[in-house]
């Protein structure tokens, strides 16, 4: 028989325990996500289509194009690095007691924004991140000697120079990433000051990234252009309908109670550089259409408020925490994810099995989930293409195609879209 | 040495995004400088849309000069993407495959 000693038994650290429990909540909300399926957003850095953010996050996205479990990949990865980032929100929290460190985890663990997006495949999860990772150094006070986190064991890092290049480089990764990053700006050349490094090295450093986006982007023209649409998109849209766009964004951010104690805390901290990012930030949302996940971009910011109010306030954690999980719920409940699903996945999944070559052909605008169901090319409906084409997806009633086409009858789907494939065999 | 090393790594990161970025922008200068051929760009790449049903995604903008319109089309799907590389001509309208590089499988190219 064999057996292992009590020696050889996998040590259990204190972390671990926590560690799992938020694993399992990461798997939940991925999941969750799931029931509707891939959206246009998330296909588009599935597939690496070039717009409208910088090619960093889609690429790598990408490279996994080949398995079959890509979407759920990336739903879990994207939300267990956004369920597990409270480990660097509880580190924040360091100074400050224990049930006011429950506090500080809730207010990112229990947000609307972490459970309605959470497993959601999107820019703005990273940039949110990225956006932590800068507040928690700015947090952290570097001192020789004491090891004040986890890199604090790394003795390369207590070097200045190597602090500011390692700063440079995430946000020259974070601005690749996704556009909205440039809000951040203020919060890296405030670090890079206190890296103590020079002005030619906070040139380097701080704003020769900017540039290179700058570049990128002339480099892509469908990017400019994408802008340029969204911002015309936007010029529509009523001044009440922006400032309440953004209200309800703040208030999913931080389920209410860390909305109000996260605002509280930032005018009452005053540091200028994060106060200048969230602006940023504000104008950013209030400048483009409101769309939900940018809820994610105020969460890292919000988080930081309440920290600075729990320095100073003792808030009862039996008072907070019950009601932190209550406005989560009645928010999710009036603010629920995205549960339509598309109905691209039911009608490929008719398409394939006839095991038939040629174009799919859609009818009305269409969005990329399309694509990334389809093994084989779409394209906008056009009545010489029908030549090539296998299949007709009529996302309004059509026309009678002729003989040579037959409708398809798709699982779960009664009504719209029709689905015309040849008749002949 | 040793204190620069860092920025030193950073500035070969930086020339090396560059030098990826810089000839792409230069092939495309044209389309910045001169606002008719912009939208004699816009024209043309909407037309290839209506007339072959290609996304404008589809379609990445490579070079332009006075005359040409060079873009990489790229299918995006499942799986391995068909792609190739297209020269649009002003004066005719026309559309052809570059000189090296071969149809994508499908249909034909698109002539407006």
């Amino acid at each position: 028989m064999i057996a292992f000693s009590d020696e050889r038994r996998l040590p259990l650290r204190p972390w671990m325990i926590p560690a799992f429990i938020l694993e399992v909540y990461a798997f939940a909300l991925a999941f969750l996500q799931a029931v509707g399926g891939v959206r246009t957003d998330e296909a588009k850095y599935l597939l690496n289509i070039p717009y409208p953010h910088p090619p960093l996050a889609r690429t790598i996205f990408s490279l996994t194009e080949f398995l079959p479990f890509q979407e759920m990949l990336w739903r879990v990865i994207l939300a267990s690095v956004l369920v597990q980032a409270v480990w660097l929100v509880w580190d924040m929290g360091r100074r400050l007691p224990r049930p006011s460190r429950f506090v500080l985890a809730a207010s990112w663990l229990l947000s609307a924004a972490v459970i309605t997006l959470g497993g959601a495949i999107l820019v703005a999860t990273l940039t949110a991140l990225q956006g932590l990772v800068l507040l928690w150094l700015w947090e952290c006070k570097w001192e020789a000697g004491k090891e004040i986190n986890f890199f604090s064991r790394f003795p390369l890092i207590h070097r200045k120079e190597w602090q500011a290049c390692l700063i440079g480089i995430w946000w020259l990764f974070s601005l690749f990433t996704a556009y909205q990053a440039v809000i951040f700006l203020p919060l890296v050349l405030a670090l890079l000051r206190r890296c103590g490094t020079s002005f030619p090295l906070r040139v380097l450093y701080g704003w020769l990234p900017l540039g290179l986006l700058g570049i990128y982007t002339l480099s892509n023209p469908l990017a400019a252009a994408t802008m340029l649409i969204h911002a015309d998109d936007g010029s529509s849209v009523t001044a009440f309908t922006r400032l309440w766009g953004t209200a309800k964004l703040l208030l999913i951010a931080g389920s209410g109670v860390a909305t109000v104690l996260g605002l509280l805390g930032l005018l009452r901290r005053r540091s200028r550089p994060v106060l200048f990012s969230f602006v940023l930030l504000l104008f950013f949302v209030l400048g483009s259409v409101p769309y939900p996940y940018y809820a994610l971009l105020f969460l890292p910011f919000l988080s930081f408020g309440v920290l600075h109010v729990l320095d100073h306030e003792r808030l009862s954690v039996t008072v907070v925490l019950p009601s932190l999980a209550a406005a989560a719920v009645v928010l999710v409940f009036l603010f629920p994810p995205e549960f339509h699903r598309s109905p691209a996945r039911a009608v490929m999944q008719a398409i394939i099995p006839r095991d038939k070559q040629g174009d799919i052909l859609i009818t009305h605008s269409f969005g990329h989930e399309w694509q990334y169901e389809s093994p084989f090319t779409v394209r906008h409906f056009r009545r010489p293409l029908m030549a090539d084409a296998q299949a007709i997806v009529c996302q309004e009633q059509c026309d009678d195609f002729g003989f040579e086409w037959k409708p398809l009858s798709v699982r779960g789907i009664t009504d719209l879209p029709e689905v015309w494939v040849r008749s002949s065999p | 040495m040793a204190k620069s090393f860092p920025a030193l790594l950073f500035g070969c990161l930086a020339i090396l995004i560059l030098a990826i970025l810089t000839p792409r922008v230069w092939l495309l200068r044209k389309l910045y400088l001169d606002s008719d051929l912009r939208s004699t760009v816009r024209v043309e790449l909407n037309g290839i849309n209506a007339q072959e049903g290609i996304l404008l995604s589809d379609m990445l903008v490579q070079e332009v000069t006075d005359n040409t319109m060079r873009f990489r089309l790229q299918f995006h799907r499942r799986g391995a993407d068909n792609s190739g590389c297209l020269i649009d001509y002003f004066s005719t309208g026309q559309v052809h495959f570059c000189a090296k590089s071969g149809p994508p499988p499908g249909p034909a190219p698109a002539t407006p």
